[in-house]
């Protein structure tokens, strides 16, 4: 019984011990490799010979910048420059030569160093300021990109001393670095915005979602007691949604009842698959809630039964954009198959006599 | 026998341990990966747009099925910043054409960002044509069988689509012109002929017009006339007229001397003219001249109506009647009006005298009305339209 027990300690003791192993071996793999990699940065520090290859790799290049894989190696190029020696890419790049007020390599370089250390970067602007408004709030741009990269607070903070203008563009960068630590981050992050800005976020908050993270920005959304808020944001949550799941994001919408809802999530679907999107719909005509997804429809199906899909504007509720509908269908459809178009305008149709005699006026 | 089995089964649970522990390590937060760093610089605040791009790359040549590479777009679209967005979207589709083609195709066209920046990803469907044309010409003999769904809510072209056409055009042109011509009527085969045509004519005319006078009389011939007269008009209308010539069927012919000479108006109008009004042929010359016409009046109002003068009115004029008219509008509506009225035919004159009322409604309103109170025997639908105004 003695042995047994023994055994039975050796062995508990055995698999603990196998089990811390198992994670110092990760833990000092993982060590090692931050040590190697910061060990390569410190040693291939740019010397002033480089700085110049640089320069001329640049001023060699420049001129092929309209082919795009010469513009994409240009980029990365500048930002690992600025990666081992961010004030001489830095200053270099923004002496190139340039017949744009954007110069994206030194947007690039000015990035990554703000990503390394924003403060410097931001003081270096600070010094350099550009002339002309465009040019320093592109600039200002690259510094919020490569900020939020580490630190997204720090990102936001300089944003928000921005014109609105600036803070529309930027505050994706914001997002997805939110978006990077988790869908919580994300949708704390947008709660805690206020203004304008925060009205932008909630629209751009779905463009930072996946499948799996979805679930936790549509209940979010369930909470906002400002219905024009909530539905900015459910708007571009039903978009996003319909365009992996078709099925799920509809019944989400219908039950929200949201016209505009229903409408987004109806041309997505549509996109995917027009006939089923058509079959669903005319189980649905009479209700005026869907006359926004009916025109939807109606558009990815014009090219493939353009008699359905009058058929369906016919049966929208509002006059004006059951009208306004009709004739867009209408032209869009003498242009693309004029035939088809002028044999169905002349038969029996449900467009509105004088709308069918205008359209047909282009075949006179 | 019990000892071995034991030290086995030990051995055996204390690998399981072992491996337990590895996994049991997480992959490092961001800012815990730098604080891990002591004395050493920040390693991820270094992390270039290059090492980026390859953590994102990561795992991409594992995708295999269409639900796969649906799933990691969207991740993909998520991860990059809309600075790298394309760069990475252009990867990742290289990589899904590789291995699915036709998901590859149905689902580029529903990605936001590509709607308006697509460039990069284009150039990669064109690539993969190119170097993979026995499989571009199934997908792209798919789309012409009638795969409406390629345009994206209906009506936008399908620009991949086309993408992959261009990169099968420069594989082997004769052998996509036959796809073409075996195709049934639609938007895509128009588009797809006109681009066709401009690459072929710019690399191989010859080829291309022994290829148009080898087609049999077909609907795709007239369209791959005009298309040809219309380039030639524009860049070698001498040349063009010279290739016009040569057509047996009076229509063909007339066809692509009207679309030569009115592309050849819009950049040099008085040699276009001259041209036109130098014609022996009576009836070939008051065919092609409206087009002329329009394009001169704003340069040569002048000659436009000493030309016209020369004519009694009579049908074969109103077209020409109809130009002039239309081309002094904006200067003198009065006058277009009293001109347009020389129109014989009924209907045309009624449409042409419409059109210009119309605008001068829009410019000056009063000049109109006075214009109407004090002509007489104008057509009802001109007289109403102060009506049709004041109604709205």
């Amino acid at each position: 019984m003695k042995t047994w027990g023994a055994v039975l300690v050796l062995w508990s003791l055995a698999l603990g011990g196998s089990f811390f192993a198992g994670q110092v071996v990760v833990k000092s793999e993982q060590a090692e490799e931050r040590e190697r990699e910061a060990e390569f940065r410190v040693t291939t520090r740019f010397s002033e010979i480089e700085s110049r290859d640089e320069v001329a790799f640049f001023e060699r290049n420049l001129s092929e910048r309209n082919d795009l894989g010469r513009h994409d190696e240009l980029w990365l190029r500048a930002g690992e420059w600025a990666a081992r020696d961010p004030e001489g890419a830095v200053a270099r790049l923004s002496e190139l030569k340039f017949d744009d007020v954007r110069n994206p390599y030194l947007f690039s370089a000015l990035s990554q160093w703000a990503a390394q250390d924003g403060g410097k970067a931001r003081r270096w602007l600070a010094q350099n300021n550009p002339e002309g408004r465009d040019r320093a709030e592109y600039l200002r741009a690259a510094l919020i990109r490569g900020m939020a990269r580490f630190d997204a607070n720090e990102a936001l903070a300089f944003l928000q001393e921005q014109p609105i203008a600036l803070q529309r563009t930027t505050i994706d960068f914001v997002l997805g670095a939110w978006a990077k630590r988790g869908v919580g981050t994300l949708l704390e992050g947008v709660e805690g915005l206020s203004g304008e800005l925060r009205e932008v976020a909630l629209a751009k908050v779905a463009s930072q979602l996946t499948p799996e993270t979805m679930a936790a920005a549509v209940a979010f959304s369930g909470e906002l007691s400002d219905r024009e808020k909530r539905l900015i944001l459910q708007e571009g949550l039903a978009d996003r949604w319909a365009q992996w799941d078709s099925g799920e994001a509809l019944a989400w919408a219908e039950e929200s009842g949201e016209p505009r809802m229903i409408g987004v999530v109806a041309k997505q679907w549509a996109r995917r698959e027009p006939e089923k999107a058509s079959d669903w719909l005319k189980k649905k005509s009479g209700a005026r809630e869907y006359d926004l997804a009916a025109r939807s429809v109606a558009w990815s199906m014009v090219g493939v039964d353009a008699a359905r899909a009058f058929d369906q504007v016919a049966a929208m509720k509002g006059v004006s954009l059951r009208e306004e509908t009709f004739e867009q269908l209408g032209r869009f459809w003498i242009g693309d198959d004029p035939k088809k178009a002028r044999q169905f305008l002349e038969n029996e149709n449900p467009l509105p006599e004088k709308l069918r005699e205008e359209l047909l006026l282009h075949f006179r | 026998m019990k000892v071995v089995l034991l030290m086995a089964l030990v051995g055996a649970t204390c690998w399981l341990a072992f491996e337990l522990g590895q996994r049991s390590v997480d992959e490092p937060e961001l800012r815990d990966e730098v604080v891990g760093v002591s004395g050493k610089e920040d390693v991820v605040r270094m992390r270039t747009d290059r090492e980026w791009s390859l953590r994102l790359r990561e795992g991409l040549s594992e995708l295999k099925t269409r639900e796969e590479f649906r799933s990691a777009l969207y991740r993909l679209i998520v991860e990059a910043d809309k600075t790298e967005e394309n760069r990475m979207l252009a990867e990742f589709f290289a990589e899904w054409l590789e291995k699915d083609p036709a998901g590859a195709l149905a689902e580029v066209r529903g990605v936001e960002s590509l709607r308006h920046d697509l460039g990069r990803v284009s150039r990669v469907f064109e690539n993969w044509a190119r170097e993979n044309p026995a499989e571009a010409e199934v997908l792209f003999k798919k789309v012409l069988a009638g795969d409406r769904a390629v345009f994206l809510d209906g009506v936008d072209p399908p620009v991949y689509v086309f993408s992959l056409f261009g990169g099968l055009l420069q594989n082997n042109v004769a052998s996509v012109a036959g796809m073409l011509v075996e195709a049934e009527e639609s938007r895509v085969r128009r588009d797809a002929l006109n681009l066709l045509v401009h690459n072929w004519f710019a690399q191989d005319k010859e080829a291309l017009f022994g290829w148009m006078d080898g087609l049999a009389e077909s609907r795709i011939r007239t369209e791959a006339v005009g298309l040809v007269a219309s380039r030639s008009g524009q860049e070698d209308p001498h040349g063009g007229i010279v290739w016009a010539m040569k057509f047996d069927e009076v229509g063909l012919r007339e066809l692509a001397l009207r679309v030569i000479t009115g592309q050849w108006a819009q950049r040099q109008s008085r040699e276009a003219f001259a041209w036109v009004d130098g014609l022996a042929d009576e009836r070939l010359k008051l065919t092609l001249m409206p087009d002329v016409l329009r394009s001169l009046m704003p340069i040569d109002p002048g000659a436009a109506a000493d030309w016209l003068n020369q004519f009694e009115a009579g049908p074969e004029m109103d077209a020409s009647v109809a130009a002039y008219a239309e081309g002094v509008a904006a200067v003198n509506p009065a006058a277009a009006m009293e001109s347009a009225r020389v129109i014989t035919d009924a209907r045309d004159r009624e449409k042409v005298m419409v059109r210009i009322a119309r605008g001068w409604l829009g410019r000056e309103p009063e000049g109109l009305k006075n214009y109407l109170e004090k002509t007489k025997g104008l057509p009802k639908k001109v007289s109403e339209l102060l009506h049709e105004r004041s109604g709205q």
